[in-house]
Protein backbone atom coordinates (compact mmCIF):
# COMPACT_ATOMS: atom_id res chain seq x y z
CA UNK A 1 0.00 0.00 0.00
CA UNK A 2 1.12 3.41 -1.11
CA UNK A 3 1.93 5.43 1.88
CA UNK A 4 -0.44 8.44 0.63
CA UNK A 5 -3.18 6.43 -0.23
CA UNK A 6 -2.74 4.93 3.73
CA UNK A 7 -3.21 8.54 4.98
CA UNK A 8 -6.60 8.63 3.26
CA UNK A 9 -7.95 6.65 6.28
CA UNK A 10 -9.25 9.35 9.00
CA UNK A 11 -8.09 6.96 12.02
CA UNK A 12 -4.47 6.94 10.24
CA UNK A 13 -4.68 10.74 9.70
CA UNK A 14 -5.69 10.64 13.99
CA UNK A 15 -2.67 8.35 14.55
CA UNK A 16 -0.24 10.32 12.59
CA UNK A 17 -1.12 13.68 14.28
CA UNK A 18 -1.40 12.53 18.46
CA UNK A 19 1.49 10.11 17.33
CA UNK A 20 3.86 13.00 16.08
CA UNK A 21 2.90 15.37 18.68
CA UNK A 22 3.86 12.83 21.70
CA UNK A 23 6.70 12.09 19.81
CA UNK A 24 8.09 15.16 19.36
CA UNK A 25 6.83 15.79 23.49
CA UNK A 26 8.87 12.67 24.75
CA UNK A 27 12.01 13.09 22.47
CA UNK A 28 12.90 16.37 24.17
CA UNK A 29 12.06 15.60 27.55
CA UNK A 30 13.62 12.18 27.86
CA UNK A 31 17.18 14.31 26.83
CA UNK A 32 16.87 16.32 30.03
CA UNK A 33 15.59 12.77 32.17
CA UNK A 34 18.46 10.70 30.42
CA UNK A 35 20.85 12.97 31.05
CA UNK A 36 19.30 13.60 34.41
CA UNK A 37 19.75 9.45 35.01
CA UNK A 38 15.97 9.38 35.66
CA UNK A 39 15.45 7.48 33.00
CA UNK A 40 13.61 5.43 34.42
CA UNK A 41 10.74 7.89 35.73
CA UNK A 42 9.06 6.96 32.68
CA UNK A 43 8.61 2.95 33.62
CA UNK A 44 7.97 4.11 37.39
CA UNK A 45 5.09 6.90 36.52
CA UNK A 46 3.67 4.34 33.65
CA UNK A 47 3.15 2.15 36.34
CA UNK A 48 1.10 4.80 38.20
CA UNK A 49 -0.62 5.42 35.40
CA UNK A 50 -2.19 1.59 35.23
CA UNK A 51 -3.19 2.60 38.86
CA UNK A 52 -5.00 5.85 37.21
CA UNK A 53 -6.06 3.73 34.76
CA UNK A 54 -7.61 1.21 37.17
CA UNK A 55 -9.19 3.99 39.38
CA UNK A 56 -10.92 5.49 36.40
CA UNK A 57 -12.15 2.39 34.89
CA UNK A 58 -13.73 1.78 38.68
CA UNK A 59 -15.75 4.51 39.13
CA UNK A 60 -16.65 5.22 35.48
CA UNK A 61 -14.33 8.28 34.51
CA UNK A 62 -12.24 8.88 31.03
CA UNK A 63 -9.51 6.89 32.25
CA UNK A 64 -6.87 9.61 30.90
CA UNK A 65 -8.48 12.13 33.04
CA UNK A 66 -8.34 9.74 35.88
CA UNK A 67 -4.78 9.45 35.52
CA UNK A 68 -3.63 12.62 35.11
CA UNK A 69 -3.85 13.69 38.97
CA UNK A 70 -2.74 9.86 39.86
CA UNK A 71 0.70 10.46 38.14
CA UNK A 72 0.80 13.56 39.19
CA UNK A 73 0.44 12.71 42.85
CA UNK A 74 3.30 9.69 41.89
CA UNK A 75 6.01 12.17 40.30
CA UNK A 76 5.57 14.71 43.73
CA UNK A 77 6.14 11.08 45.43
CA UNK A 78 8.90 10.65 43.99
CA UNK A 79 10.76 13.71 43.96
CA UNK A 80 9.80 14.13 47.59
CA UNK A 81 11.42 10.44 48.25
CA UNK A 82 14.30 11.55 47.04
CA UNK A 83 14.80 15.23 48.72
CA UNK A 84 13.68 14.09 52.19
CA UNK A 85 14.67 10.31 52.46
CA UNK A 86 17.79 11.44 50.45
CA UNK A 87 16.73 7.86 48.47
CA UNK A 88 18.55 7.86 45.18
CA UNK A 89 16.55 8.72 42.45
CA UNK A 90 16.24 4.77 40.82
CA UNK A 91 15.00 3.53 44.50
CA UNK A 92 12.14 6.19 44.69
CA UNK A 93 10.90 5.65 41.13
CA UNK A 94 10.85 1.77 42.36
CA UNK A 95 8.72 2.26 45.34
CA UNK A 96 6.60 4.91 43.42
CA UNK A 97 6.75 2.38 40.30
CA UNK A 98 5.34 -0.74 42.88
CA UNK A 99 2.96 1.63 44.76
CA UNK A 100 1.26 2.43 41.49
CA UNK A 101 0.73 -1.54 39.86
CA UNK A 102 -0.06 -2.65 43.21
CA UNK A 103 -3.18 -0.18 43.14
CA UNK A 104 -3.98 -1.15 40.13
CA UNK A 105 -4.16 -5.00 40.82
CA UNK A 106 -6.19 -4.44 43.67
CA UNK A 107 -8.53 -2.13 42.14
CA UNK A 108 -9.24 -4.16 39.19
CA UNK A 109 -9.00 -7.55 41.89
CA UNK A 110 -12.10 -5.46 43.09
CA UNK A 111 -13.94 -4.57 40.44
CA UNK A 112 -13.58 -7.94 39.17
CA UNK A 113 -11.13 -7.01 36.63
CA UNK A 114 -11.44 -4.79 33.72
CA UNK A 115 -10.48 -7.57 30.72
CA UNK A 116 -10.11 -5.30 27.14
CA UNK A 117 -10.04 -1.75 28.36
CA UNK A 118 -7.11 -2.39 30.99
CA UNK A 119 -5.53 -4.75 28.69
CA UNK A 120 -5.96 -2.05 26.24
CA UNK A 121 -3.87 0.20 28.11
CA UNK A 122 -1.38 -1.51 28.72
CA UNK A 123 -0.25 -1.88 25.33
CA UNK A 124 -1.63 1.33 23.86
CA UNK A 125 -3.47 1.01 20.47
CA UNK A 126 -2.51 4.05 18.50
CA UNK A 127 -4.60 3.26 15.57
CA UNK A 128 -7.58 3.25 18.04
CA UNK A 129 -6.83 7.18 18.89
CA UNK A 130 -10.64 9.16 18.85
CA UNK A 131 -11.12 12.40 17.96
CA UNK A 132 -11.20 13.75 21.25
CA UNK A 133 -7.81 12.17 22.55
CA UNK A 134 -5.92 13.86 19.20
CA UNK A 135 -7.60 17.53 20.27
CA UNK A 136 -5.58 16.40 23.94
CA UNK A 137 -2.65 14.86 22.69
CA UNK A 138 -2.19 18.31 20.05
CA UNK A 139 -3.51 21.02 23.09
CA UNK A 140 -1.29 19.14 26.57
CA UNK A 141 2.08 18.86 23.54
CA UNK A 142 1.54 22.41 22.56
CA UNK A 143 1.62 23.48 26.65
CA UNK A 144 4.11 21.05 27.28
CA UNK A 145 6.38 22.09 25.22
CA UNK A 146 5.92 25.94 25.33
CA UNK A 147 6.85 25.30 28.75
CA UNK A 148 9.93 23.95 28.22
CA UNK A 149 10.46 26.58 25.51
CA UNK A 150 10.20 29.01 28.36
CA UNK A 151 12.33 26.90 30.62
CA UNK A 152 14.98 25.73 28.28
CA UNK A 153 17.80 27.35 29.45
CA UNK A 154 17.05 26.43 33.16
CA UNK A 155 16.10 22.82 32.11
CA UNK A 156 19.77 22.52 30.49
CA UNK A 157 21.39 24.04 33.28
CA UNK A 158 19.88 22.16 36.24
CA UNK A 159 20.77 19.15 34.07
CA UNK A 160 24.50 19.92 33.07
CA UNK A 161 24.91 20.35 36.90
CA UNK A 162 22.82 21.47 40.03
CA UNK A 163 24.92 23.02 41.67
CA UNK A 164 26.22 25.50 39.24
CA UNK A 165 22.67 25.94 38.44
CA UNK A 166 21.72 26.85 41.94
CA UNK A 167 24.77 29.39 41.93
CA UNK A 168 23.69 30.57 38.68
CA UNK A 169 20.54 31.70 40.82
CA UNK A 170 17.83 28.86 39.30
CA UNK A 171 15.63 27.47 41.85
CA UNK A 172 16.75 24.09 41.14
CA UNK A 173 14.06 22.42 43.20
CA UNK A 174 11.19 24.26 41.15
CA UNK A 175 12.84 22.86 37.84
CA UNK A 176 13.33 19.65 39.00
CA UNK A 177 9.59 19.21 40.29
CA UNK A 178 8.27 21.09 36.56
CA UNK A 179 10.36 18.60 34.99
CA UNK A 180 8.67 15.88 37.13
CA UNK A 181 5.38 17.25 36.38
CA UNK A 182 5.82 17.30 32.69
CA UNK A 183 6.77 14.05 32.47
CA UNK A 184 3.93 12.94 33.80
CA UNK A 185 1.69 14.54 31.92
CA UNK A 186 3.71 13.02 28.80
CA UNK A 187 3.83 9.76 30.66
CA UNK A 188 -0.44 9.75 30.36
CA UNK A 189 -0.58 11.36 27.16
CA UNK A 190 1.65 8.30 25.73
CA UNK A 191 0.06 6.05 27.07
CA UNK A 192 -2.41 5.65 24.35
CA UNK A 193 0.27 5.12 21.96
CA UNK A 194 2.31 2.29 23.17
CA UNK A 195 0.98 1.55 26.47
CA UNK A 196 1.76 1.47 29.64
CA UNK A 197 4.61 -0.80 29.55
CA UNK A 198 6.60 0.49 26.81
CA UNK A 199 6.46 4.38 27.61
CA UNK A 200 9.86 4.33 28.92
CA UNK A 201 11.22 3.12 25.40
CA UNK A 202 10.08 6.52 23.80
CA UNK A 203 11.39 8.53 26.42
CA UNK A 204 14.48 6.89 26.68
CA UNK A 205 15.95 5.38 23.00
CA UNK A 206 15.49 8.88 20.47
CA UNK A 207 17.34 10.45 23.42
CA UNK A 208 20.17 8.21 23.36
CA UNK A 209 20.03 7.53 19.40
CA UNK A 210 20.39 11.36 19.10
CA UNK A 211 23.12 11.60 22.13
CA UNK A 212 25.50 9.26 19.43
CA UNK A 213 25.21 11.40 16.54
CA UNK A 214 24.44 15.17 17.70
CA UNK A 215 26.97 18.12 17.96
CA UNK A 216 24.94 20.06 20.20
CA UNK A 217 22.50 20.30 22.72
CA UNK A 218 20.28 22.02 20.24
CA UNK A 219 21.60 19.24 17.33
CA UNK A 220 20.35 16.88 19.57
CA UNK A 221 16.77 17.98 20.27
CA UNK A 222 15.86 18.34 16.48
CA UNK A 223 17.97 14.94 16.05
CA UNK A 224 16.06 13.27 19.09
CA UNK A 225 12.65 14.79 17.75
CA UNK A 226 13.58 13.89 14.18
CA UNK A 227 14.11 9.99 15.44
CA UNK A 228 10.95 10.17 17.64
CA UNK A 229 8.77 11.41 14.95
CA UNK A 230 10.31 8.99 12.53
CA UNK A 231 9.65 5.82 14.42
CA UNK A 232 6.06 6.31 15.15
CA UNK A 233 5.26 6.99 11.54
CA UNK A 234 7.22 3.91 10.60
CA UNK A 235 5.55 2.05 13.15
CA UNK A 236 2.35 3.18 12.38
CA UNK A 237 2.50 2.47 8.72
CA UNK A 238 4.47 -1.19 9.28
CA UNK A 239 1.70 -1.91 12.02
CA UNK A 240 -1.00 -1.38 9.64
CA UNK A 241 0.45 -3.02 6.50
CA UNK A 242 1.32 -6.22 8.37
CA UNK A 243 -0.86 -6.15 11.07
CA UNK A 244 1.29 -5.77 13.80
CA UNK A 245 0.96 -4.32 17.34
CA UNK A 246 1.99 -0.62 16.88
CA UNK A 247 2.98 0.28 20.06
CA UNK A 248 5.67 -2.88 19.81
CA UNK A 249 6.40 -1.98 16.37
CA UNK A 250 7.06 1.60 17.38
CA UNK A 251 9.61 0.45 20.24
CA UNK A 252 11.47 -1.98 17.99
CA UNK A 253 12.16 0.55 15.49
CA UNK A 254 13.27 3.15 18.19
CA UNK A 255 16.11 0.26 19.09
CA UNK A 256 16.67 -0.19 14.86
CA UNK A 257 17.60 3.78 14.78
CA UNK A 258 19.78 3.09 17.65
CA UNK A 259 21.69 0.39 15.97
CA UNK A 260 22.08 2.26 13.27
CA UNK A 261 23.69 5.63 14.54
CA UNK A 262 25.60 3.07 16.78
CA UNK A 263 27.12 1.35 13.48
CA UNK A 264 27.44 4.55 11.81
CA UNK A 265 29.51 6.10 14.12
CA UNK A 266 31.32 3.37 14.58
CA UNK A 267 31.97 3.35 11.13
CA UNK A 268 32.70 6.90 10.74
CA UNK A 269 35.23 6.48 13.88
CA UNK B 1 32.83 46.41 52.98
CA UNK B 2 32.09 42.84 53.81
CA UNK B 3 31.06 40.47 51.33
CA UNK B 4 30.74 37.28 53.24
CA UNK B 5 29.76 37.71 56.64
CA UNK B 6 29.60 33.98 58.52
CA UNK B 7 28.43 33.87 61.87
CA UNK B 8 28.82 31.12 64.30
CA UNK B 9 28.25 28.41 61.04
CA UNK B 10 27.46 24.61 62.19
CA UNK B 11 26.51 22.53 59.72
CA UNK B 12 26.11 18.53 60.08
CA UNK B 13 25.73 15.25 58.17
CA UNK B 14 23.75 12.96 59.40
CA UNK B 15 23.64 14.04 63.03
CA UNK B 16 27.23 14.39 62.96
CA UNK B 17 28.68 17.76 62.88
CA UNK B 18 30.84 18.54 60.18
CA UNK B 19 32.12 21.79 61.85
CA UNK B 20 30.11 24.24 64.70
CA UNK B 21 30.50 27.98 65.64
CA UNK B 22 32.54 29.08 62.23
CA UNK B 23 32.33 32.81 62.45
CA UNK B 24 34.68 34.90 60.28
CA UNK B 25 34.42 37.38 57.42
CA UNK B 26 35.64 38.21 53.97
CA UNK B 27 35.95 41.82 53.19
CA UNK B 28 35.86 43.43 49.12
CA UNK B 29 38.93 42.84 47.47
CA UNK B 30 40.53 40.11 49.72
CA UNK B 31 42.22 37.13 47.84
CA UNK B 32 41.76 34.29 50.81
CA UNK B 33 43.62 31.06 50.68
CA UNK B 34 41.35 28.86 51.97
CA UNK B 35 43.49 25.31 53.23
CA UNK B 36 43.35 22.47 55.55
CA UNK B 37 43.93 18.91 55.16
CA UNK B 38 41.26 16.18 53.94
CA UNK B 39 38.19 15.81 55.57
CA UNK B 40 38.46 19.37 57.47
CA UNK B 41 35.59 20.86 56.09
CA UNK B 42 36.78 23.16 53.31
CA UNK B 43 34.63 22.41 50.68
CA UNK B 44 31.37 22.19 52.89
CA UNK B 45 32.27 25.28 54.52
CA UNK B 46 31.77 27.11 50.78
CA UNK B 47 28.90 25.17 50.04
CA UNK B 48 27.15 26.74 53.02
CA UNK B 49 28.35 29.86 52.40
CA UNK B 50 26.83 29.73 48.63
CA UNK B 51 23.83 27.97 49.83
CA UNK B 52 24.34 24.77 48.53
CA UNK B 53 24.10 22.93 52.16
CA UNK B 54 21.62 24.14 54.61
CA UNK B 55 23.13 24.88 57.74
CA UNK B 56 22.50 23.33 61.02
CA UNK B 57 22.89 26.91 62.90
CA UNK B 58 24.14 30.33 62.51
CA UNK B 59 23.74 32.23 59.87
CA UNK B 60 25.54 33.44 56.66
CA UNK B 61 25.24 36.30 54.79
CA UNK B 62 26.17 36.98 50.65
CA UNK B 63 26.76 40.81 50.20
CA UNK B 64 24.49 41.24 52.71
CA UNK B 65 21.64 38.75 51.95
CA UNK B 66 21.00 35.69 52.67
CA UNK B 67 22.28 32.70 49.95
CA UNK B 68 17.72 31.78 49.85
CA UNK B 69 17.04 35.48 49.28
CA UNK B 70 20.07 36.40 47.50
CA UNK B 71 19.25 37.24 43.87
CA UNK B 72 22.35 39.32 42.49
CA UNK B 73 23.89 35.76 41.40
CA UNK B 74 25.72 37.13 38.26
CA UNK B 75 28.21 38.64 40.90
CA UNK B 76 29.35 35.32 42.13
CA UNK B 77 31.62 32.66 40.34
CA UNK B 78 31.46 29.40 41.68
CA UNK B 79 34.07 26.89 40.39
CA UNK B 80 33.46 23.52 42.28
CA UNK B 81 36.03 20.49 42.95
CA UNK B 82 34.11 18.49 40.56
CA UNK B 83 30.72 18.82 38.79
CA UNK B 84 28.18 16.92 40.77
CA UNK B 85 25.16 15.56 38.58
CA UNK B 86 27.29 15.95 35.02
CA UNK B 87 26.53 13.24 32.31
CA UNK B 88 29.64 12.62 30.23
CA UNK B 89 27.30 11.76 27.33
CA UNK B 90 25.55 15.82 27.93
CA UNK B 91 25.79 16.89 24.10
CA UNK B 92 26.22 20.88 24.88
CA UNK B 93 28.94 22.25 22.95
CA UNK B 94 31.70 23.83 24.96
CA UNK B 95 30.68 27.53 24.00
CA UNK B 96 26.57 26.30 24.80
CA UNK B 97 28.59 25.22 28.55
CA UNK B 98 30.04 28.94 29.09
CA UNK B 99 27.05 30.39 27.67
CA UNK B 100 24.89 29.08 30.43
CA UNK B 101 27.36 31.53 32.86
CA UNK B 102 25.40 34.33 31.78
CA UNK B 103 22.00 32.76 32.43
CA UNK B 104 22.26 34.15 36.33
CA UNK B 105 22.32 37.69 35.12
CA UNK B 106 18.76 37.23 33.00
CA UNK B 107 15.14 37.59 33.63
CA UNK B 108 12.78 35.29 32.91
CA UNK B 109 12.45 34.00 30.12
CA UNK B 110 16.01 33.65 30.13
CA UNK B 111 17.76 34.21 26.78
CA UNK B 112 20.49 34.88 25.53
CA UNK B 113 21.55 37.83 23.29
CA UNK B 114 23.52 39.29 20.12
CA UNK B 115 25.80 40.89 22.65
CA UNK B 116 26.40 37.37 24.65
CA UNK B 117 28.68 36.08 21.72
CA UNK B 118 31.31 38.99 21.97
CA UNK B 119 31.82 38.28 26.55
CA UNK B 120 31.70 34.60 25.13
CA UNK B 121 34.55 34.76 22.29
CA UNK B 122 36.56 36.97 25.54
CA UNK B 123 35.84 34.18 27.83
CA UNK B 124 36.93 31.39 25.69
CA UNK B 125 40.02 32.94 24.33
CA UNK B 126 41.32 34.11 28.08
CA UNK B 127 40.93 30.13 28.94
CA UNK B 128 42.84 29.39 25.80
CA UNK B 129 40.34 27.23 25.04
CA UNK B 130 38.62 29.26 21.55
CA UNK B 131 39.52 26.46 19.37
CA UNK B 132 37.69 23.75 21.10
CA UNK B 133 34.32 26.21 21.35
CA UNK B 134 32.18 23.87 18.70
CA UNK B 135 33.66 20.23 20.78
CA UNK B 136 31.40 18.72 23.04
CA UNK B 137 32.34 18.76 26.32
CA UNK B 138 32.43 15.10 26.79
CA UNK B 139 34.54 14.80 24.48
CA UNK B 140 37.52 16.49 26.39
CA UNK B 141 39.88 15.40 28.87
CA UNK B 142 39.44 16.54 31.97
CA UNK B 143 42.01 19.31 32.17
CA UNK B 144 40.37 20.82 29.12
CA UNK B 145 36.77 20.46 31.01
CA UNK B 146 38.10 22.71 34.22
CA UNK B 147 38.97 25.61 31.67
CA UNK B 148 35.44 25.49 30.50
CA UNK B 149 33.97 25.51 33.75
CA UNK B 150 36.61 28.31 35.07
CA UNK B 151 35.35 30.25 31.58
CA UNK B 152 31.86 29.82 32.97
CA UNK B 153 32.27 31.04 36.36
CA UNK B 154 34.79 34.48 35.14
CA UNK B 155 32.01 35.06 31.96
CA UNK B 156 30.24 37.95 33.97
CA UNK B 157 33.31 39.24 35.85
CA UNK B 158 31.99 38.45 38.88
CA UNK B 159 32.60 40.38 42.13
CA UNK B 160 33.10 37.05 44.37
CA UNK B 161 35.06 34.03 43.03
CA UNK B 162 34.77 31.11 45.02
CA UNK B 163 36.93 28.28 43.87
CA UNK B 164 37.13 24.95 45.04
CA UNK B 165 40.58 23.57 44.26
CA UNK B 166 39.84 24.51 40.48
CA UNK B 167 43.45 23.64 39.25
CA UNK B 168 44.01 19.97 40.51
CA UNK B 169 42.72 18.54 36.63
CA UNK B 170 44.91 20.90 34.76
CA UNK B 171 48.78 21.20 33.50
CA UNK B 172 51.25 23.11 35.15
CA UNK B 173 51.44 25.91 32.12
CA UNK B 174 47.39 26.28 32.70
CA UNK B 175 47.70 25.97 36.20
CA UNK B 176 49.67 29.29 35.69
CA UNK B 177 47.93 31.00 33.17
CA UNK B 178 44.51 30.67 35.79
CA UNK B 179 46.33 31.70 39.07
CA UNK B 180 47.50 35.05 36.27
CA UNK B 181 44.45 35.92 35.54
CA UNK B 182 42.81 35.37 39.09
CA UNK B 183 45.77 37.46 40.35
CA UNK B 184 44.50 40.34 37.34
CA UNK B 185 40.89 40.26 37.92
CA UNK B 186 41.65 40.10 41.71
CA UNK B 187 43.78 43.31 41.35
CA UNK B 188 42.39 45.13 38.46
CA UNK B 189 38.73 44.67 39.56
CA UNK B 190 38.85 44.27 43.10
CA UNK B 191 37.60 40.65 42.33
CA UNK B 192 37.10 39.56 45.95
CA UNK B 193 38.64 35.39 45.22
CA UNK B 194 38.20 32.48 47.61
CA UNK B 195 40.74 29.88 46.55
CA UNK B 196 40.50 26.22 48.53
CA UNK B 197 43.70 25.20 47.61
CA UNK B 198 46.36 22.33 49.30
CA UNK B 199 48.84 24.02 47.51
CA UNK B 200 49.72 26.83 50.04
CA UNK B 201 53.24 27.70 48.58
CA UNK B 202 51.76 28.40 45.38
CA UNK B 203 48.44 30.62 46.80
CA UNK B 204 50.66 31.97 49.17
CA UNK B 205 52.49 34.08 46.15
CA UNK B 206 48.70 35.73 45.00
CA UNK B 207 46.66 35.67 47.97
CA UNK B 208 46.76 38.35 50.65
CA UNK B 209 45.08 36.10 53.45
CA UNK B 210 45.24 32.75 54.31
CA UNK B 211 42.44 30.58 56.08
CA UNK B 212 43.46 27.58 57.77
CA UNK B 213 40.25 25.68 58.37
CA UNK B 214 39.99 21.86 60.77
CA UNK B 215 36.50 21.99 61.69
CA UNK B 216 37.35 25.40 63.31
CA UNK B 217 39.42 28.30 62.15
CA UNK B 218 42.50 27.55 62.66
CA UNK B 219 44.22 30.86 61.71
CA UNK B 220 43.06 33.63 59.40
CA UNK B 221 45.00 36.76 58.47
CA UNK B 222 47.82 37.74 56.07
CA UNK B 223 50.72 35.50 55.19
CA UNK B 224 52.87 37.66 57.28
CA UNK B 225 51.21 37.38 60.92
CA UNK B 226 51.09 33.36 59.83
CA UNK B 227 54.75 33.25 59.51
CA UNK B 228 55.13 35.19 62.67
CA UNK B 229 53.10 33.66 64.55
CA UNK B 230 54.05 31.55 67.13
CA UNK B 231 51.12 29.61 67.79
CA UNK B 232 51.28 28.54 64.57
CA UNK B 233 54.25 27.39 64.97
CA UNK B 234 53.41 25.20 67.95
CA UNK B 235 50.13 24.07 65.96
CA UNK B 236 52.03 23.16 62.58
CA UNK B 237 55.52 22.48 63.89
CA UNK B 238 58.29 24.80 62.86
CA UNK B 239 59.23 22.46 59.63
CA UNK B 240 55.84 22.95 58.44
CA UNK B 241 55.11 26.81 58.65
CA UNK B 242 58.58 27.24 57.51
CA UNK B 243 57.08 25.35 54.63
CA UNK B 244 54.79 27.44 54.01
CA UNK B 245 56.57 30.90 54.86
CA UNK B 246 59.46 29.53 53.12
CA UNK B 247 57.56 28.96 49.39
CA UNK B 248 55.75 32.11 49.93
CA UNK B 249 58.60 34.11 49.88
Amino acid sequence: MEFIEFLNYGFVQRAVIAGSFIAVLCSILGMFLVLRRLSLIGDGLAHVTFGGVALGLLFKVYPIYASIPVVLLGGYGILKLMERARLYGDAAIGIVSAAGIALGVLIASIAGGFNVDLFSYLFGNILAVSKEEVVLSAVMSLTVLVIIGLFYHELISVTFDEDLAKVSGIKTKAVNMLLVMLTAVTVVLAMRLVGVMLVSALLILPAVSAFQAARSFRSALMLSSAFGVLSVLAGIFISFSWNLPAGATIVLLNILILAVVFLFKKLRG
Amino acid sequence: MQIISVENLSVRYNSTDVFSGVTLGVNAGDYVALAGHNGSGKSTLIKAMLGLIEPAAGSVKIFGASPSGFINWQKVGYIPQRLVSFSPYFPATVKEVVSMGLLSGKRFPKRLSSGDGDAIDRALSLMDIAALKDKKIGELSGGQQQRVIIARAIINEPELLILDEPTAAVDPETRERFFGIIDGLNKNKNTTVILITHDTGSAGRYASKLLYFDRRVVFYGTFKDFCESTNMAEYFGPGSQHLICHRHD
